[in-house]
């Protein structure tokens, strides 16, 4: 009895005492970052970084009509240097663990990401499983002022934009801290980052007004994939190409793709599942690039008389035309990455390491001018399960 | 002697009236739309008839060896080797059939419920619980089926009810605007499913406790079963209309998305999922069930719930590239009426003459 | 012991088993009721209306937010610009509580068939939703605006084509399922209610519309689509919108007016139609006929001539609604015939019905017999009832 009794006071006391050291932090004492935008304005670094405001996204009915985000933006010499002159703003200390989104402003990219990378790597607060994206044609610090209607926090409304894109449209591709540095410090893979446009005015994007209106007349959008070599960036990929591209990454899983239909009109096929391997093998001391696409799909919209859903031929017109479309864009995609920026954006670096890494000692240093010229052998394999709840269109009964 | 278990005439009924709706009450009226437009219904009437004389032709066939099964008495009427020759063809057919029907249902989940969801655990799923049935045994599984017949029954009638108010009957006009040519032709067609699969139930004849009985059950039973196919048809026509009778994939579900009174009693297309899944699972079950008594018998073995997961696996393989798409089971549909004719009604007719002939019987 | 392992099995499973690849959380998916389709060139336009979650279902106002929100996006096929929305919105759409969807005027005059192809074939989009035509404008500023009285401007628009196509009958909601039956009918040609925008879009957009007693931006159903197979030929004004609904006898419940022997009116509601609508052979050549009976009651009498307790007038108000309706359903049935050459009564149908093989030999050129068919109108007007007064005050007032 009295030993019990001793044990409840004792594991009462700790609970007081046991409240961590010199590193504790109250939640009311913390500014949770959930956005920051990295930008580069007279050889200064402007950071920008959007704060939830707890008071409103806590409250369960609806709040005060204040902005349920908080944007500062401070200058500095360095990244760090900026990061801790928005506290003077700021009436608590920022807190970085939550972070979901870095935006880099487009000019900033140009000018080499690497040493940023460095500072946020370091940082014991940062952890890696926040997204990157750079701002097309705008300053990070722009697309962090935009607020939004879906999600009381934009930043979680972009998160999930970049997700759900991914997974159903797929030409985004969601990159985290640690594949960056990876990408950017590997010879045989270069980065490659998704960009994110501003359509709009930011100055309207930035009132509460905004989310008043059912049409917001500033609204965040994603675009195609950016590449860069080494750290720099230097350009962008076209729709088709980024699909390409992730393609050749494995990245797709599902999407649409739109075929022509044997006469006039179009037919989108919607591929479920997707998979791919990307290899490279050396005969007769040249390398040689494969890309293997397996893919599944669905008709899901036809949009031309002529096609005949009860022929088990004309599926197999549509698997025809549909790898066609695939293999057109990761052509494509090699065509711009290879000869027009001149870089490695699959890995087929990585995968000569993989699988000849003798070889690939040997040529690491003329990499680039290799891949150029190196011929790629595209394999895709199309099968169309369904055709969904019709058989034929309702157009084949339309007559004239 | 594989089978030991004993059914009564009763659970048989209801074993082949559930075994005729399972296969075709999603897929029915499309075909015989068709060709027989709105009079699809009449076709289906025809194929009813049809198939009540298949069933006195199987009737008498079983009735004459009433404890033996298909491949026991084949090997008595055509010899050992001819006859496990013919009942090595039964197993082929049973089991394509099989490897179909179970195909059918995976197409149908992802197309209508679950489209990004592949379809091998689907399979894998089902084919599970098909073995689960066969290794209780033809007995325990019929009492399965007897509980679930008065929940099935009362689905449906409800299903059938809830319809009502959607009914057009200017659909069904003008009646015989072809002639009766279509109508004959696309009953003929379709008398392939399910009709010409009953031979099936010969494998299950002699586990029937009362011989004169089970003749009757199995008459009755395919009554059953065609009259609900006919009504499904009727109301396909009566309330979607000749184009989506003849363009849904699958028709039946189409016409429960329908159901929509007062705005409350609305989206119960689950209903008409359940009712098939139950009755198609029986009817899966009893195409493997079949096949396993045929190898068995083929191979003399003493006992045949060892064969169970061997084939088990090989049906998940075979169901997965029986067909390449959707549009390919749809066209099989077409010709599977000529492929079951040999075994529907050839070999029976043979079986019976010969038998008659040579004169045989069980004794 | 046995007993205890089957009962773990059996609650993992509860939790293991909770829909697989398809799963989808309620906070993963916009949920789409309102969706406009516009054509710009080759490309189609799709306007998604998607309820904002947090304003619908915060109890207390939600924080001033629109109540949806509107995505737009262009693809090649519809399917395609489906999928690139997500690009715009953070969750994938869901079509399963579609209420209205909207074609542009433009698009509808180019043809909504291959539109309709990827509704009906998707296994998530049901058919109990509205189909309309926007008139003048594009349907993507239709879904824009939004509506008192429901917060939800899809919703809104269901209900009010319902409610007037109960109480009014100009308009009617039309299902997927009716318009690709008569789309791809021979003997019939579908017709859409339309929409028409009142007021500038600009204004519609925002919550401040709806803060006003009197909206500056007001949508409302206005006219009939007229199609031939899926392409739109034409609009019917509110009059003869009326006419084709009687002759169809879609009519519910309507309100009619006739006028009174001196000059003035009386008001007649409809309780209940019925109709009837044929088309036969005589001597070789198609023949329509409709017959409608019009269940109706005196609902208004604004003139001093007629003598309610007079049995004669009822008769006479009778004749004269009857005379009336069989004039615009006439003038109604010549515009469909001479102007836009387009069977939207379905008199192929009924031919087809009553006379199939002389339809056989004669669907090709069903138009042309159909432009020149004589149609002849039968009405049978009864009123029961006339209110619960007699004769109308204004009879006293000499």
């Amino acid at each position: 009895m009295n030993r019990k009794f001793l044990l409840i006071i004792i594991s009462i006391c700790s609970l007081s005492l046991l409240t961590s050291c010199w590193n504790r932090k109250e939640l009311n004492e913390l500014a949770i970052v959930v956005g920051m935008g990295i930008d580069i304005e007279d050889g200064k670094f402007v950071v920008t970084v959007q704060v939830v405001n707890p008071g409103e996204i806590a409250e369960s009915q609806g709040g005060s009509g204040k902005s349920p985000v908080v944007v500062y933006q401070e200058k500095g010499n360095t990244l760090f240097e900026a990061i801790r002159r928005i506290t003077t703003v700021s009436p608590r200390k920022l807190y970085f663990s939550h972070l979901r989104l870095l935006v880099l402003g487009e000019e900033f990219a140009k000018k080499g990401i690497a040493k940023t990378l460095d500072l946020l790597s370091r940082d014991p607060e940062m952890r890696a499983d926040f997204y990157i994206v750079v701002a097309k044609n705008k300053k990070a610090g722009d697309i962090l002022k935009i607020v939004t209607t879906m999600e009381r926090i934009p930043v979680q409304q972009v998160f999930e934009s970049l997700q759900s894109s991914e997974k159903a449209w797929a030409t985004t591709i969601q990159i985290t801290m640690d594949q960056l540095i990876y990408d950017i410090i590997s010879e045989g893979i270069s980065a490659k980052l998704t960009g994110i446009k501003l359509i709009g005015d930011v100055q309207d994007g930035g009132k509460l007004e905004n989310t008043q209106q059912t049409k917001p007349t500033a609204f965040l959008k994603y675009d195609s994939i950016g590449v860069f070599r080494k750290d720099k960036f230097i350009g962008w990929l076209s729709e088709s190409e980024s699909k390409g591209l992730n393609y050749a990454l494995g990245n797709v899983t599902s999407t649409v793709v739109t075929i022509p239909c044997p006469q006039k009109g179009k037919t989108a096929i919607e591929l479920i599942h997707t998979t791919s391997e990307l290899n490279t093998e050396v005969s007769d001391h040249k390398p040689k690039g494969i890309i293997k696409v397996t893919t599944v799909g669905n008709v899901g919209n036809v949009q031309c008389k002529t096609l005949d859903l009860t022929k088990p031929e004309t599926i197999s017109i549509l698997e025809r035309e549909t790898k066609k479309n695939i293999e057109h864009s990761i052509n494509k995609s090699l065509y711009a990455a290879r000869k027009k920026y001149k870089i490695d954006p699959f890995g087929f670096g990585e995968a000569l390491h993989r699988s000849n890494s003798d070889y690939w000692h040997l040529i690491k240093k003329d990499w680039l001018q290799i891949l150029e010229n190196m011929p790629v052998e595209i394999d895709v394999k199309v099968k169309i399960h369904n055709i969904g709840k019709i058989k034929n269109s309702p157009l084949n009964e339309i007559k004239n | 002697m594989l089978e030991n278990g004993k059914i009564s005439p009763h659970q048989y009924t209801i074993m082949i009236a559930f075994f005729i709706v399972g296969g075709s009450i999603l897929y029915t009226p499309s075909g015989l739309v068709h060709s027989a437009k709105q009079d699809a219904w009449m076709a289906n009437i025809i194929v009813v008839g049809l198939g009540l004389i298949l069933v006195s032709l199987f009737n008498l066939l079983g009735s004459r060896f009433p404890t033996m099964n298909l491949t026991e008495y084949s090997e008595r009427i055509l010899g050992k080797w001819l006859g496990k020759l013919l009942s090595f063809l039964y197993f082929i057919y049973f089991f394509l059939s099989l490897a179909v029907f179970i195909r059918q249902i995976g197409d149908f989940v992802i197309i209508q419920i679950l489209p990004d969801t592949p379809i091998l655990p689907l399979h894998i799923l089902l084919i599970g619980i098909m073995i689960m049935g066969v290794l209780y045994g033809i007995e325990t599984f019929s009492r399965a089926i007897e509980i679930f017949f008065p929940i099935i029954f009362l689905l449906l009638l409800i299903f059938i009810i809830s319809i009502f108010p959607m009914i057009e009957f200017q659909q069904l006009q003008p009646i015989l605007a072809n002639g009766t040519k279509p109508i004959i032709s696309a009953a003929v067609k379709s008398v392939g499913t399910p009709y010409l699969q009953l031979v099936l139930f010969l494998m299950v004849f002699p586990a029937v406790n009362q011989t004169t009985k089970a003749k009757k059950s199995f008459l009755l039973g395919t009554f059953i079963g065609g009259t609900v196919l006919t009504v499904v048809t009727l109301l396909s026509i009566l309330c979607l209309g000749t184009y989506f009778s003849e363009n849904m994939e699958f028709v039946a579900y189409a016409l429960a998305l329908k159901i929509n009174i007062g705005g409350f009693w609305q989206r119960i297309e689950a209903v008409m999922a359940f009712i098939w899944f139950i009755s198609i699972y029986i009817k899966i079950t009893l195409y493997f069930y079949g096949s396993i008594i045929c190898m068995g018998q083929i191979l003399e073995l003493k006992e045949y719930k060892c064969l169970t997961f061997p084939l088990g696996l090989i049906t998940l393989v075979l169901s997965l590239i029986i067909n390449k798409n959707i549009v390919e089971s749809d066209k099989q549909a077409e010709w599977w009426t000529s492929f079951s004719l040999p075994f529907g009604l050839f070999f029976p007719l043979l079986l019976l003459i010969v038998s008659k002939i040579r004169k045989k019987d069980s004794y | 012991m046995k007993r205890k392992i089957t009962l773990i099995l059996f609650f993992s499973s509860i939790i293991l088993l909770t829909g697989c690849w398809n799963k989808r959380e309620l906070n993963e998916l916009s949920i789409l009721l309102g969706l406009g389709i516009d054509k710009e060139k080759e490309q189609y336009i799709i306007t998604a209306q998607v309820v904002n979650p947090s304003e619908i279902a915060s109890k207390k106002g939600g924080s001033g937010k629109a109540p949806v929100i509107v995505y737009q996006s262009k693809g090649e096929t519809l399917f395609e610009a489906v999928r690139k929305i997500t690009t715009v919105a953070p969750r994938k759409l869901y079509f399963a509580h579609l209420r209205i969807l909207v074609f542009g005027e433009d698009l509808a005059k180019e043809g909504i068939g291959e539109m309709i192809d990827a509704l009906i074939r998707n296994s998530e989009v049901r058919d109990d939703f509205y189909i309309a035509v926007s008139k003048n404008s594009k349907a993507a500023d239709v879904l824009k605006i939004l509506t008192p009285l429901e917060t939800i401007p899809a919703n809104s628009l269901f209900a009010s084509l319902e409610v007037s196509a109960k109480e009014w009958s100009p308009t009617e909601g039309v299902t997927l399922d009716k318009l690709v039956s008569n789309m791809v009918s021979e003997g019939n040609n579908p017709i859409l209610t339309g929409i028409e925008l009142k007021g500038p879009v600009k204004t519609g957009e925002s919550n401040k519309n709806v803060d006003q007693t009197n909206p500056k931006t007001l949508l409302r159903y206005k006219g009939l689509a007229v199609f031939k197979q899926d392409k739109l030929i034409g609009w019917m004004n509110e009059r003869e919108s009326k006419a084709v609904h009687y002759a169809l006898g879609k009519v519910k419940s309507s309100v009619g007016f006739v006028k009174c022997p001196e000059g003035g009116k009386a008001v007649i509601e409809v309780v209940k139609t019925k109709s009837k609508l044929n088309t036969m052979i005589i001597k070789g050549r198609p023949h329509g006929t409709i017959k409608i009976k019009i269940l109706g009651n005196v609902a208004e009498v604004d003139c001093q001539s007629l003598d309610l307790t007079d049995p004669k007038s009822i008769p006479y108000l009778e004749k004269e609604s009857e005379e009336a309706l069989i004039k615009i359903i006439k003038s109604t049935i010549q515009h469909a015939q001479k102007d836009f050459r387009t069977d939207i009564f379905g008199f192929g149908e009924a031919l087809y019905r009553s006379e199939p093989d002389y339809w056989k030999k004669h669907k090709r050129e069903w138009e042309q017999l159909y432009s020149q068919m004589p149609v002849s109108v039968k009405v049978e007007m009864n009123i029961r009832q006339t209110g619960t007064i007699n004769n109308s005050p204004l009879h006293e007032m000499k």
